[in-house]
């Protein structure tokens, strides 16, 4: 009979408060492991996909707005800005490359982005099947995506209108699939991208079968709002507006074309001291820095981190308060048993060992069920929600800052254990024989 | 005495500067049994815990098996109790967590044996409860617990059996039955056995090794 078997002897003997006290501690650890995970997953991903461009232009508004829809994918655009502007930009001399961004659809609430291919270059994304996009219709989708919807080369499949599931279908104008990304862990994963021709293309059919009165692919349950899933896709001109375009548009009036965003790389740091000013008061549009931006939004989503992380370490400190008391209480009750072992000829040691292992048993398996409680509601958030698969929340992944939680709770229940363990060491076997 | 298993010549235990036990002389050879008499607070228990190496030795001198008590350290007093000692004490102090056979497995592993299995199943078997090995303490009678406590007490082939009044609340019949159980395990283990009691009917069948007085006139 070795030290485990009787510290396992010792916890069935009273499972009831050994189960409610180990549940104690995941909990606490489950909390605190699954606020440090989420808040490293949304530090990660922001991080990456905002890294490397300096500047968004878009229609005027919210600055994080315009970021969070442009670069991050998780927020409706501010609006369209002219096409123009792409030329503009590209023929300033402080300005290295411009990549366009437009946004109107999605698939299976995986966006759908007019984009070029630098768009793809620019997060490392690689063809896993098939080619990149060449001709309007043609999609690539990313590893996620194409996984997701089931997707192969050659499918076809029909965006619906606006930035989350659930639109009207443009069954009227179908894409192709012509490519399928490796996975990059970044945004790029969850899009689905086109050249910025096809999103035009569709828009102007939409416009053109709305107006013609066609019974086109709407919501199955006929409640559908058009109005209002058009503003979704950040429209923010209105029909009139752009039955205007389509007229000029089929006439060939390319400039009055539209796209939701421009992705700016600066040639020098000079232009992060000329170029937004410019923008910002000399054009109807906005330039929003992403670092910028993104600093604002860490500060805003911290005092809610910090809250739950604070929140977390109190069901921990609780965690191990209990977990002290109930191992206190159950070594106070077993000082007779730890004292006749002592007479069957026990090392003080040996007493110390098995108070420990017992902790560590409690500890161990409380830490474990804890972290294991914390990735599965990470991964059931990233199933259940939209918002937590865009985070790539889905994916389980573990890095060593998560396993600090369970060092905390090893650490807490050997810590509750050292006070009875000591008094058990130092304890005098003849005088706690003689109290029982 | 040359097979002495307790030599014990003025030995005095103190608490607070108080005398609690003062002992001149007590002497016992291997597989000699004996009585440790006296009222209640006259140190029976006292000379069982010093017997025991569970209380340091104050003053006097106190070999146990030829070996000085005095120049034992915690770990040496440890070591000669895990080999050399059983206790079967009044309270019994089974491990109620673990079955009747697993206590007298801990005890082996406690002692640093390795678990013997063929010697647990002997003694269980010698005091009756050879079909009850997985039963836990708490399913036993008292007159059960008290076998698995001797059997335990015997199962790493103690020197000295040392029990603290394992008659004092047994009625005649118990009493005769518990103090048989005793003599005659020893008996088979080949272990002195030394019985504190302030049980006066034990005399007719244990002779009395040394008599306790109270502190005022402590004599043996």
């Amino acid at each position: 009979m070795n030290m485990l078997t009787l510290s396992l002897a010792y916890l069935r003997q009273r499972a009831l408060t050994s189960l409610l006290n180990l549940l104690l501690l995941a909990l606490g650890v489950a909390t605190i492991s699954f606020l440090l995970m989420l808040d490293r997953r949304i530090e990660d991903r922001l991080a990456r996909d905002v890294a490397g461009f300096d500047m968004v232009v878009g229609a005027k508004g919210s600055p994080l707005q315009l970021v969070m829809s442009a670069l991050l994918h998780i927020d409706t655009p501010t609006g369209n800005v002219p096409l123009s502007a792409l030329d503009t930009l590209r023929a300033n001399r402080l300005v290295r490359e411009v990549v366009p961004v437009a946004l109107g659809d999605n698939y299976q609430g995986y966006r759908i982005v007019g984009t070029e291919p630098a768009y793809i270059d620019h997060y490392g994304g690689k063809l896993a099947q098939g080619q990149l996009f060449a001709q309007p219709m043609e999609a690539v989708l990313g590893a996620t995506a194409a996984a997701t919807a089931g997707l192969k080369i050659g499918d076809s499949f029909a965006g619906s209108h606006g930035l989350t599931a659930g639109g009207e279908v443009h069954s009227f104008a179908p894409y192709k699939v012509v490519g399928i990304l490796a996975p990059t862990g970044s945004v790029l994963d969850r899009l689905v991208l086109t050249p910025v021709a096809s999103v035009w293309a569709v828009h102007e059919h939409h416009h053109h079968h709305h107006h013609d009165g066609d019974d086109h692919d709407e919501d199955a349950d006929g409640d559908h709002d058009h109005d209002h899933d058009h503003a979704m896709a950040g429209a923010d001109h209105d029909e009139d507006h752009d039955h205007d375009h389509d007229a000029k548009e089929e006439a060939g009036h390319e400039p009055h074309r539209e796209v939701t965003a421009l992705l700016v790389r600066y040639a020098t740091p000079l232009a992060a001291a000329r170029l937004p000013r410019e923008i910002n008061t000399g054009t109807d549009m906005q330039a929003a820095s992403p670092a910028t931006e993104m600093l604002r939004l860490r500060s805003l989503l911290g005092i809610g981190v910090d809250t739950m992380k604070l929140f977390g370490g109190v069901l921990v400190l609780a965690a191990a308060l209990g977990t002290f008391i109930a191992l206190a209480n159950s070594l106070q009750e077993r000082r007779y048993d730890l004292a006749i072992m002592r007479t069957l000829g026990a090392t003080r040691s040996r007493i110390l060992g098995q108070i420990l292992t017992e902790a560590l048993l409690v500890g161990g398996a409380g830490a474990l069920l804890g972290f294991g409680l914390a990735h599965l509601g990470m991964v059931l958030m990233g199933r259940f929600s939209a918002q937590a698969r865009d985070l790539g929340l889905a994916v389980p992944s573990v890095g060593l800052v998560d396993l600090w939680p369970l060092a905390l709770a090893l650490g807490t229940a050997l810590l509750a254990a050292l006070l009875p363990a000591i008094r058990a060491y130092r304890g005098d076997v003849a005088r706690m024989l003689a109290q029982r | 005495m040359a097979d002495a298993l307790i030599e014990i010549d003025n030995l005095r235990h103190s608490i607070g500067g108080r005398d609690i036990l003062s002992v001149p002389a007590l002497h016992l050879a291997k597989g000699q049994h004996g009585l440790l008499l006296g009222p209640s607070g006259s140190g029976k228990t006292t000379l069982l815990n010093l017997l025991a190496g569970l209380l340091p030795v104050m003053a006097g001198s106190f070999k146990l098996l030829g070996q000085d008590m005095r120049q034992l350290g915690p770990a040496g007093l440890d070591r000669l109790r895990a080999h050399h000692i059983g206790i079967v004490f009044q309270q019994l102090h089974l491990i109620e967590a673990v079955s009747i056979a697993d206590n007298l497995r801990l005890a082996q592993t406690l002692a640093g044996h390795a678990v013997d299995e063929a010697v647990i199943k002997e003694l269980l078997s010698r005091v009756g409860l050879g079909d009850r090995a997985k039963a836990r303490p708490s399913d036993l009678s008292q007159g059960e617990r008290q076998r698995v406590a001797v059997a335990r007490a015997l199962v790493n082939r103690p020197a000295l059996l040392l029990a603290d009044e394992p008659t004092s609340a047994l009625d005649d019949e118990n009493c005769a039955a518990a103090l048989d159980l005793l003599l005659q395990q020893a008996d088979l283990s080949g272990a002195t056995l030394l019985i504190a009691t302030h049980d006066q009917r034990l005399t007719a069948r244990v002779p009395v090794a040394l008599r306790l007085t109270k502190p005022e006139g402590m004599a043996a």
